[in-house]
């Protein structure tokens, strides 16, 4: 018959039998245990400090290198400066532009190019004044002097103003009206 | 080698001769056989020693103890799934064994060891260990309702076991 409490008693005593032979306590015991630690804890902690070092000089090398940047960018200040100047060769270039420009129209016949008391010029007069521009320095509108202002009527309309102070070296200025 | 539990401090042998006896009887159990057994036992000190030299320590001795019994459990699953189809010593001497023998002194064990792995691992905590169910639930990692589920069944293939023999 079934008795529970009878069964695992036997069931204990059964159990109580099996036990770990000497054999394997002793294999057990023998097995390789502290002398790994130091290594283990000393390879690790090697391992974080040059982690470290490694995050720490990285660190400082990015720094240095913004600051660098920084100077850099207080040196690309000084070129921008500079660039004002070439913004002004830039209009010297299209104050060229428009000395061709003036160039064009007194060598082209069918623009109308009239003195400063509205009459047209004479085509003796167009070649002086061509004569003139081959060798001119053009200059801003601004330029103190005494000039001869011619009004050329082309698809645009401009005012070629030659100084005369200077025979030698004729400047104009171009203004577009 | 030192193993800290909590504010104690023991040496690994102390440890290998106190719990020794205790993990072999899980593992044979679970395994069925000697050779299977000592392979579990050895193989849950090495991982001891594998995970006290990483630096963890045990809140205190009963974890300690929870923990070899749950690496222990462990290591013999891995094992048995490895050699699935190979039958266990412990088996075949039952299908010899005479009626008379299993009515000797330890026969309640050989009647155990018809049964299935989990069955015999819950009976083993429960009635030799004295674990209570949720101790046994968190080593065996499992419900609390399944550990009494397996000793409910265990009891019950035993009685069937016992009267078909009587």
């Amino acid at each position: 018959m079934w008795n529970e409490e009878e069964f695992f008693k036997d069931f204990a005593k059964a159990s109580d039998k099996i036990t770990a032979s000497d054999e394997l306590t002793e294999r057990l015991k023998s097995l390789p245990t502290g002398r790994k630690r130091p290594r283990v804890y000393y390879e690790r902690m090697v391992l974080a400090a040059a982690a470290v070092i490694l995050c720490v000089s990285l660190g400082v090398f990015g720094i240095s290198r913004i600051s660098n940047t920084g100077d850099n960018i207080t040196d690309s200040k000084v070129e921008f400066a500079s660039k004002s100047e070439s913004d002004d060769d830039m209009q010297n270039i299209d104050i060229s532009g428009k000395l061709e420009l003036a160039r064009k129209y007194v060598d082209n016949y069918s623009v109308k190019i009239t003195d400063a008391n509205g009459n047209e010029i004479s085509q003796t007069t167009r070649k002086v004044i061509t004569g003139q521009l081959k060798n001119a320095i053009i200059v801003s509108e601004d330029t103190q002097g005494e000039y001869t202002s011619y009004y050329c009527e082309g698809k645009k309309n401009i005012e070629i103003r030659i100084y005369s102070a200077d025979k030698t070296n004729i400047k104009v200025a171009v203004i577009e009206k | 080698m030192d193993i800290q539990c909590g504010k104690s401090t023991y040496s690994f042998e102390s440890i290998v001769d106190k719990y020794s006896n205790m993990l072999m009887r899980l593992a044979m159990i679970r395994m069925g056989n000697k050779e299977d057994a000592e392979e579990v036992v050895q193989d849950t000190y090495l991982k001891l020693i594998y995970e006290v030299n990483k630096g963890n320590i045990f809140n205190d001795e009963e974890h300690l103890k929870a923990w070899l019994l749950t690496v222990a459990t462990n290591r013999g699953k891995s094992i048995l799934n490895l050699m699935w189809n190979r039958r266990t010593q412990g088996l075949d001497a039952l299908e010899e064994a005479s009626y008379e023998d299993k009515h000797n002194e330890g026969y309640a064990y050989e009647y155990v060891m018809k049964l299935p792995e989990k069955y015999r691992v819950a009976i083993n905590l429960f009635y030799y260990e004295q674990l209570k169910t949720d101790e046994i639930a968190k080593i065996m990692k499992t419900k609390e309702t399944t550990v009494r589920s397996y000793l409910h069944r265990g009891r019950e293939r035993l009685k069937e076991m016992m009267e078909a023999d009587a």
